[in-house]
């Protein structure tokens, strides 16, 4: 459960971080709309954080060796998922993006114990 | 574009041979540098210094290629390695 | 090259991959199989089958102790026995051993003598399995990857090596001049021609840098004293035995005796390491059993650490006294172990071991994209050539040719040698090669119809056909075996690698055949163009 968590965590951190981007912005809300600097350094922000937790995550599932290793697996599948993603379906990634928040949640419910 | 001169190949072929066979040779006098220099175990240097001899030859290879032109490669390699090498020949320690 | 640091990383990026590319397929695709040797060579013993399907209510001890039962009978001279206890890859007992070297006896004899030096347990009845036919299973997958075939391992590893060593400057150098690297990160633009297939490679390659880097230098690493001698020739002169010894202390083996005495019994050693450890080991090495020096050092199973080199439990085999655990190694040694541990994952379980695959599959996906690129980008500069009626050149016509027969043809040879798995003769002399030599029959075949006809329709002739091979798999074992899918699904656990392998093996079977479609709707899409239009595209493409 941790690792899932960890995956939605990344996912979410790389989807925040993908639509700050001139061109997948400009994909959803229209061309040549540019993310004001206000949102984009806020999704930035969730972004990085979104990625620091999931690696939290991992490191409390495997450890402090094989976590990273597991990390990099899993930063890998969050990004190719958003990459399709934001090609494909890019309104989707805007509204799944919150699936961040309850994964954090519930990784940090799971680390405490 | 670059034109396919023969002057161009040539200027590839000598950069490739001052790359492979050159950063070869000078990796292996940089490595047995690096290794006799650790203050280590001898197991401990040899190993260190096998596992940074490909970020080594690596290096090598990609500088060969980045610099300005084949002359500046050869020069570079050879000098590196007369200069490693005569280091390493004065440590005494070539068998 | 005076064109500044990108441009010449560029140029560098492309010779250094293209010269290897296909070789580094045949290595990525061996390399990503071998991550499940162990299932694979498990499915290619449909004997071994019934044995596993019965959960296993056996302690390792009793294990232990059966094997060395059966070992003492079978092999009582030998000079090491080697034991690999049920766990959970692998759900039955395997022992194997090796007798002390004739006089006058090759390598290679010795290696073929091994491979027959061994026997399957089953641990609920602790006889042995029905023996299993003559195959090498993943083990010939795995050894493929680095030793080749065909030529003396050395050859091998030296030209895997040279590969290897171009696919790092590839991706360094791919790194520096990858100009948009950030902002490109999530870009992925389908139907765009040349676009698609560089967004293709960038996303195969840059999403998953962190393992192409790593299973690049780790894998030169592996063979790091051979490929790089300086450092122990001056460290060490000639004396390399002494290099190894120092290098690699825990694998000293104590020479025998040459006095019997009885062996031990082997469970209140396994019992005693499984204290230590909260779990039992899951290798036992005997050496020298039945003499005064016999030594049994008991693995701790993989899972805890990332070096390969596992720590073990020395014990006495003729008093069952402990006499030493292996001393953790310095720093450096550490490293090292460390290093070579990530390139064969043998930590990794059942999710990490799937994200390995899938990264190891995007590895060859990150090559492939690579090559067709290359291809693609030249064939545009022919388009004026082309269009007046004149061919490609050289140049891109073998490319074509040889990524047809790489790309599409491995998967095929792939799908042969499991194929002979099941259709060759179980009574077959030399089996095993045979199965080896129908691999590459299949990828001979293939490359060599690929050289005569490097077109679209071949393309989609050998994506097909290795598209109907992989995914008819299931199939064949539906015939051929007890143990097919519908049993597998829905027998005991020790059966989910079969299932799981024909499962995978329906997948990329799958996304072949979804390769092969997609090539021919894009012919349809361009007939139903402009006249003109159609006229240059299959002259560009038949050229």
């Amino acid at each position: 459960m941790l690792i899932l968590s960890g995956a939605a965590l990344a996912y979410s951190g790389f989807a925040a971080k993908g639509l700050t981007m001139d061109r997948h912005y400009a994909d959803i809300h229209g061309r040549g709309k540019e993310c004001d600097a206000r949102t984009r350094l806020r999704l930035r922000t969730l972004g990085w954080l979104g990625l620091l937790l999931s690696f939290i995550a991992c490191i409390g599932a495997s450890g402090w060796h094989i976590g990273p290793v597991l990390w990099c697996g899993i930063l890998s599948l969050a990004a190719w998922t958003v990459t399709l993603l934001l090609q494909y379906h890019p309104r989707k990634v805007m509204h799944s993006i919150w699936i961040g928040i309850p994964a954090a949640l519930l990784a940090t419910t799971l680390l405490l114990q | 574009m670059t034109t396919l001169t023969w002057r161009y190949r040539g200027g590839v072929a000598a950069r490739a041979v001052a790359a492979i066979g050159g950063g070869y040779v000078l990796t292996a006098i940089a490595s047995a540098l690096i290794a006799i220099a650790l203050p280590l175990s001898r197991a401990d240097a040899v190993t260190i210094a096998t596992l940074l001899s490909f970020v080594v030859y690596t290096c090598v290879i990609l500088w060969v290629f980045a610099t300005a032109s084949a002359l500046r490669a050869w020069i570079g390699v050879l000098a590196a390695s007369a200069l490693l090498g005569g280091i390493l020949w004065l440590t005494g320690r070539l068998s | 090259m005076k064109e500044g640091l990108r441009q010449s990383m560029a140029w560098v990026h492309t010779w250094s991959g293209l010269l290897v590319c296909w070789l580094l397929l045949l290595v990525f695709m061996g390399g990503t199989a071998s991550y499940y040797k162990h299932e694979i060579t498990f499915w290619m013993k449909p004997e071994l089958h019934k044995a596993a399907d019965a959960p296993s209510r056996v302690t390792p001890a009793e294990s232990a102790t059966l094997a060395v039962r059966e070992l003492q009978q079978q092999a009582p001279k030998a000079n090491a026995w080697f034991l690999d206890l049920p766990h959970e890859r692998n759900p039955l007992i395997y022992a194997s051993w090796t007798n002390p070297p004739k006089k006058g006896m090759s390598r290679e004899e010795r290696r073929a003598a091994f491979r027959t030096q061994n026997f399957t347990l089953d641990p609920m009845t602790g006889l042995r399995t029905t023996a299993p036919r003559d195959t090498r299973g993943g083990e010939f997958l795995y050894r493929l990857h680095f030793d080749l075939y065909y030529m003396s391992a050395i050859w091998g590893r030296w030209i895997v090596g040279i590969a290897a060593m171009c696919m790092l400057v590839a991706i360094i150098s791919g790194v520096i001049t990858h100009k948009r690297i950030f902002k490109d990160f999530f870009t992925f633009r389908p139907k765009k021609g040349q676009r698609s297939w560089l967004d293709a490679h960038n996303a195969t390659a840059v999403l998953a840098l962190p393992f192409h880097l790593m299973i690049t230098y780790t894998g030169l690493v592996t063979l790091m004293f051979m490929y790089m001698p300086s450092p122990t020739k001056v460290l060490y002169g000639e004396k390399q035995n002494v290099m190894f010894s120092e290098v690699f202390p825990n694998a000293e083996r104590v020479k025998p005796a040459r006095q019997a005495a009885p062996l031990a019994d082997i469970a209140p050693m396994l019992q005693q390491a499984e204290r230590a450890w909260g779990q039992a080991p899951s290798r036992v090495v005997i050496t020298n059993p039945n003499d005064a020096n016999a030594r049994v050092e008991m693995h701790r199973p993989a899972g805890q650490q990332l070096s390969n080199i596992e720590p073990t439990m020395i014990f006495d085999g003729a008093s069952g006294a402990l006499l030493s655990q292996a001393t953790p190694p310095s720093t450096a040694l550490a490293a090292r172990a460390a290093i070579y541990g990530l390139h064969v994952a043998h930590f990794a379980d059942t999710l990490l071991r799937a994200l390995f695959f899938v990264c190891g599959l995007a590895g060859t996906a990150m090559v492939a994209t690579g090559a067709l690129l290359w291809g693609v980008k030249e064939r545009q500069k022919y388009a004026k050539v082309i269009a007046k009626g004149g061919k490609v050149g050289f140049g891109v016509r073998l490319v074509d040719a040889l990524n047809i027969g790489a790309i599409a043809g491995l998967p095929i040879a792939f799908a042969v040698y499991f194929w002979a798995n099941r259709l060759l003769p179980v009574e077959l002399a030399a089996r095993s090669n045979a199965e080896a030599n129908a691999f590459f029959i299949a990828w001979g075949a293939a490359a060599v119809l690929a050289q005569i006809r490097p077109t679209r329709a071949m393309w989609r002739f050998q994506l097909t056909l290795g598209a109907v091979l992989l995914a008819g798999i299931p199939l064949l074992n539906t015939l051929t075996t007890n143990t097919h899918l519908g049993v597998t699904l829905f027998g005991g656990p020790g059966l989910r690698p079969v299932a799981a392998f024909d499962i995978v093996v329906l997948l990329l079977g799958a996304l072949l055949g979804w390769a092969a479609w997609w090539l021919g709707r894009k012919a349809k899409k361009q007939a139903a163009k402009q006249p003109a239009e159609v006229a240059q595209a299959t002259k560009l493409e038949a050229a």
